[in-house]
């Protein structure tokens, strides 16, 4: 009999042990991204107004609406094909907090683009996608709105590095602490057979 | 009520002069008017404007034409005023050298229905080139009249964007001025 590992389309779909190939590959892609568009945001935001900035802030966009997309479409796959069950936890209020904190996750990275979105409109600024297309303004230039918004961004940025911290934190206390898989799952070439699952 | 009589009268009689105005001279009513340039920037449509500007139209039938069009460069807005101080600086208009941009031309070329070509000499920074525009001069009932028209220029012929703002993948070359400005007839006439 050959198990679902021997299958390589099956690999591509979350297993009850390990997440697939499909949500590993939005997870690690996202997680590029994102690191890219701190650096990015950090570094325009010292900038004065200059040709860098501009090139900057304009991939930051472009990568900013690209991650929207992929969220978008990984939240698609998680409803396609569900991702393996939380592991038991001391307590429930674990259970609720990664709960929380996942939710929080996705929330971020759907809104904060959005909120970009808005204060480039608010700017006078139109978005193009890498040059591509261009998206509509979602709003007429207003300098106040802009401050406001900038504000809200830069604010969410700080959130979502928090979380982030929290998330990481909380992989390695599953895999150093609790030694369970929750770690393991989510990293390509490893096996989950930590509780002695059958390979 | 008889302190109303005199400018309705005026009124009336500009009226009735207007569809022979054509060999009169107007100025322009900024507040009716705008003159809009849009270029591109990351790829994107990019627009602002300039605030303050001065016009004079002079319009002959026999081909007595003058129009000048000046406008005070400082006066840019594109809504983000960090942008709108570096437009003022050296690298783009350099508004402390040149106040001004100038279009001047003593020949206008009616091309019928209200079409008109004017060619004269534009003025950016201190560097000056021929264009050629074409406009619509249409009157209005109130005495005043509209001239609207676009015209493309490459901003580096006019030394607009120097340095790193050379760069033409992320800052637009190809700019477009629009304007739509309404004249009055000037006054003396």
């Amino acid at each position: 009999m050959h198990g679902p590992s021997q299958h390589p389309l099956i690999l591509l779909a979350n297993m009850p042990t390990r997440y697939g190939v499909v949500a590993q590959t939005f997870h690690w892609v996202i997680v590029a991204l994102v690191v890219v568009q701190f650096v990015l945001g950090i570094w325009a935001a010292a900038l004065p107004i200059s040709l860098v900035r501009l090139i900057l802030l304009a991939s930051h966009k472009s990568i900013g609406f690209t991650i929207f997309g992929l969220v978008v479409l990984r939240l698609g796959w998680r409803l396609y094909s569900p991702p393996p069950p939380q592991p038991p936890v001391p307590h429930p209020v674990f259970r609720m907090a990664a709960r929380l904190s996942h939710i929080l996750l996705y929330a971020l990275l759907l809104s904060m683009p959005v909120i970009g979105w808005l204060l480039s409109s608010a700017s006078n600024l139109t978005v193009s996608w890498f040059g591509l297309f261009s998206l509509p303004n979602l709003v007429r230039p207003d300098r106040r709105l802009a401050h406001w918004l900038l504000f809200t961004h830069q604010s969410m940025a700080w959130l979502l590095l928090a979380v982030v911290i929290l998330h990481i934190s909380a992989a390695l206390w599953h895999h150093i602490i609790l030694r369970d898989e929750v770690l393991l799952r989510m990293l390509p070439f490893t096996r989950t057979d930590r509780a002695g699952t059958p390979p | 009520m008889k302190r109303m009589m005199v400018p309705l009268l005026l009124g009336l009689v500009g009226l009735l002069l207007a569809p022979f105005a054509g060999a009169g001279c107007w100025v322009s009513v900024p507040a009716l008017s705008h003159i809009e340039f849009s270029t591109t920037q990351a790829g994107a449509p990019f627009q602002g404007t300039f605030r303050d500007y001065a016009g004079l139209v002079c319009m002959d039938a026999g081909g007595d034409s003058h129009i000048r069009v000046s406008v005070n460069t400082a006066s840019v807005d594109t809504q983000l005023p960090e942008l709108d101080t570096a437009l003022r600086g050296p690298d783009f208009f350099g508004t402390r050298r040149w106040p001004q941009a100038l279009f001047e031309s003593e020949a206008v070329r009616p091309m019928g229905q209200g079409r008109y070509r004017v060619t004269g000499k534009l003025t950016l920074r201190d560097v000056t080139h021929e264009v050629s525009v074409p406009f619509t001069f249409t009157p209005a009932t109130d005495g005043k009249a509209r001239l609207e028209g676009r015209l493309r220029l490459e901003r580096l012929d006019y030394h607009i964007g120097l340095g790193q703002w050379a760069d033409t993948r992320w800052v637009g070359n190809q700019v477009k001025l629009t304007f739509s400005i309404v004249v009055k007839p000037a006054a003396g006439k």
